[in-house]
């Protein structure tokens, strides 16, 4: 049964996250491309906004490896 | 790191005013801002020199109108160094230049537009050519109709058919996309006929040239290609005219408009002096090791009536001063990527030379590659130009980084090394020691991070000795951490994990009595950051999977050469991504994790009185 659970949860923590990070950064894109329009100056700001949000994707990677490195 | 500025007061005779500021402005040195009154001075807005920059202001209005008008015109004036033409000679000739130009250039404007008009009917002049040979037909009249749609030609084709059956000539020309020029030629005899038709069904008659618009349709045709001969030379011949006064009077617009702008410069300065009826005082700041020299200047050019004196530093706030980024030449290309964040406050810490350190380590760690690192160096090789050279030697030291870890990862290319050339790690696999790579990847950050709270904690130290303890403690504490987890995956003696647990359960509650209560939310924010680092590992992993992924499509496809294409491209790929996302996030560790810890925006910019030059501001 582990078997079959292990690569699940794997999945599910990658596939939440990244769509967590998805919407994140829709959300994100879509505001940081209104205020570059009026100031363009905000550019670094808005790429780093725009990043900011990856973290749970990659926190989401680690713990699936981590889940497949326990399976075995 | 951040240059020690000087904050000087300079004084001398208000005759003296001027010839000060233009022997500032020859240092360019020297940031100057509204003087303190002082003595009875105040800021005085002198009428005269109030009129001169209006003058000034009107007559470098027209050299830059009749400079851009020349290069418009196909005569671009070069920018030129020397002694400025006298103000009135000058503000005379580019005014009467810039009449002259708007005259030139309405020429061009109107004969650009009868070319344009004319070149639409060019692919009919052969036709029409042949049409009006002495020996064709003259007893066949002629249509020219425009049509804005295949449907419409189809159309009016199957229409005119019933109405003048095969005696008609029906011949289009496509002038833009979507719209055709139509050459109907009917007999003379049907061409009332055909006139009232065309009328009656609303076709559209094809435009002539404003300058024929007058003329019949028969007197016009054969006039099209002889006036767009004309119209051509004329053209030429006013670019000749432009060339002419570029050659006669280029020379003295560049040199004046390089003397007017430095006018204006300076008599934009005198706004920030103080005067009264005899004395001026102008204040500004300037690198402290120039002040020495700038005062024993002074004093040889203008004579000992001009005194330079520094104010001192308990006079003035830290961050009213500007702030000048000097570092060595190996960190000065960093420069570049700590400019798009704000710059640092004076008497902070300027991040250029940690930048220049962790951003192509860490960017070396996540890539890793043999084969990429020396891509990227070719890149390098290929930016090594005078304009890019900041930006090559960025990619120089992170293909350097890149190649290093490559070795050390025994990846080319991913394992194409290991299979093709016996490739083999020297230090670990990333594809098999992931959760190495992941401790890897946030010990890092542990490092990063314990540097940046230390560099916090030692530039507090004179300001705040609480919070410089605050910070110094919460770096124990994350090394404290790390000891604690070693010892639990034992990498260290299990003898040190009580003193580490109980140093921890200590040093917490005296940050929160240096810090307050929101020491814990800012230590729980410290340990995100650094796990934020395993992206690092999270990235160094994607990369090889996809260059595995790239090496393993040769063969996948059947035809050996059609997988070997795949592979390449799926490398080619990757190598963007690889350039692209690595830098991001090693940036964004940068700026928002390494950065939180000690960096302290708001210094302003350094912008001293100095001479104009073609692209500076003002």
């Amino acid at each position: 049964m582990e078997a079959l659970w292990m690569p699940l949860a794997a999945a599910l923590a990658i596939a939440a996250t990244a769509l967590a990070t998805g919407w994140a950064q829709s959300k994100i894109g879509a505001s940081a491309a209104a205020a570059l329009a009026e100031k363009p100056e905000l550019r670094t700001t808005a790429v780093l906004m725009i990043a900011i949000p990856e973290t749970m994707v990659v926190l989401g990677f680690v713990v699936a490896v981590l889940i497949l490195l326990r399976n075995g | 790191m951040i240059i020690e500025m000087a904050r000087i007061r300079v004084l001398g005779p208000r005759r003296q005013l001027g010839d000060t500021l233009r022997a500032l402005q020859d240092r360019g040195i020297v940031h100057l801002i509204d003087a303190a009154p002082i003595g009875g001075m105040r800021h005085d807005l002198d009428p005269v020199a109030r009129r001169r920059r209006r003058h000034l202001k009107r007559a470098l209005d027209d050299i830059e109108r009749v400079i851009d008008g020349l290069g418009q015109l196909g005569a671009p004036v070069d920018d030129r160094t020397g002694p400025p033409p006298p103000e009135g000679k000058a503000a005379w000739l580019a005014a009467r230049l810039a009449a002259k130009l708007q005259e030139l250039r309405g020429r061009a404007r109107a004969l650009g537009d009868e070319r344009d008009a004319l070149r639409i009917y060019e692919p009919l002049f052969a036709e029409i050519d042949h049409l009006l040979r002495p020996e064709a037909n003259h007893r066949v009249a002629i249509f020219l109709l425009r049509l804005r749609s295949a449907a419409a030609l189809d159309a009016l084709h199957a229409a005119l058919a019933r109405v003048v059956g095969e005696t008609m000539e029906f011949r289009p020309y496509e002038l833009a996309p979507g719209e055709t020029a139509l050459l109907l030629l009917v007999p003379q005899t049907r061409a009332a006929e055909i006139e009232h038709q065309l009328t009656e069904a609303g076709v559209e008659r094809a435009p002539l040239p404003p300058a024929l618009a007058h003329s019949s349709l028969a007197d016009a045709l054969p006039q099209l290609r002889p006036r767009l001969a004309e119209v051509e030379r004329e053209l030429a011949a006013v670019r000749d005219d432009a060339l002419a006064l570029a050659r006669a009077h280029g020379d003295d617009l560049a040199r004046a408009r390089r003397g007017f702008h430095d006018a204006l410069l300076a008599l934009g300065a005198a706004d920030h002096a103080t005067t009264s009826a005899r004395a001026f005082a102008l204040e500004g700041w300037l690198p402290a090791c120039d002040r020495a020299g700038l005062a024993a200047q002074l004093a040889a050019q203008l004579g000992s009536e001009i005194s330079v004196e520094e104010i001192a530093r308990d006079q003035w706030r830290g961050d009213d001063a500007p702030v000048v980024l000097s570092n060595p030449p190996l960190f000065a290309p960093f420069e570049l990527l700590t400019s798009l964040l704000p710059l640092p406050r004076y008497g902070s810490i300027d991040p250029t030379p940690f930048v220049a350190v962790f951003f192509p380590l860490l960017f070396g760690v996540v890539v890793g590659d043999v084969g990429y690192g020396a891509a990227i160096a070719a890149i390098a090789l290929g930016l090594a130009g005078k304009r890019t050279r900041g930006l090559a030697c960025i990619a120089g030291a992170v293909a350097f980084y890149t190649l290093v870890f490559g070795v050390l990862y025994g990846e080319l290319f991913g394992d194409l090394g290991a299979r093709w050339l016996g490739m083999h790690a020297l230090w670990f696999d990333r594809r098999e020691a992931v959760l190495g790579f992941l401790v890897l990847a946030v010990a890092l950050g542990l490092v990063h991070l314990v540097l940046g709270l230390v560099i916090a904690a030692a530039r507090r130290w004179h300001r705040d000795h609480r919070e410089a303890i605050g910070r110094g403690i919460t770096a124990a504490m994350l090394v404290l951490i790390a000891c604690v987890l070693l010892v639990l995956f034992d990498r260290l003696p299990g003898v040190l994990l009580t003193p580490a647990m109980i140093a921890l359960l200590v040093a917490l509650p005296v940050v929160i009595v240096l810090e307050g209560a929101t020491a814990l939310l800012d230590f729980m924010t410290v340990v995100g950051h650094v796990l934020s680092y395993a992206r690092v590992m999270a990235l160094g992993t994607a990369s090889v999977m996809l260059a595995v992924v790239a090496n393993k499509m040769h063969g996948a496809f059947g035809s050996a050469a059609i997988g070997v294409a795949f592979a390449l491209v799926f490398h080619l790929v990757n190598f963007a991504i690889t350039l692209f996302s690595p830098t991001i996030h090693v940036m964004r560790l940068h700026y928002v994790e390494f950065f939180g810890t000690f960096f302290e925006p708001g210094g302003g910019p350094y912008q001293p009185l100095r001479h104009w030059s073609p692209g500076a501001t003002g």
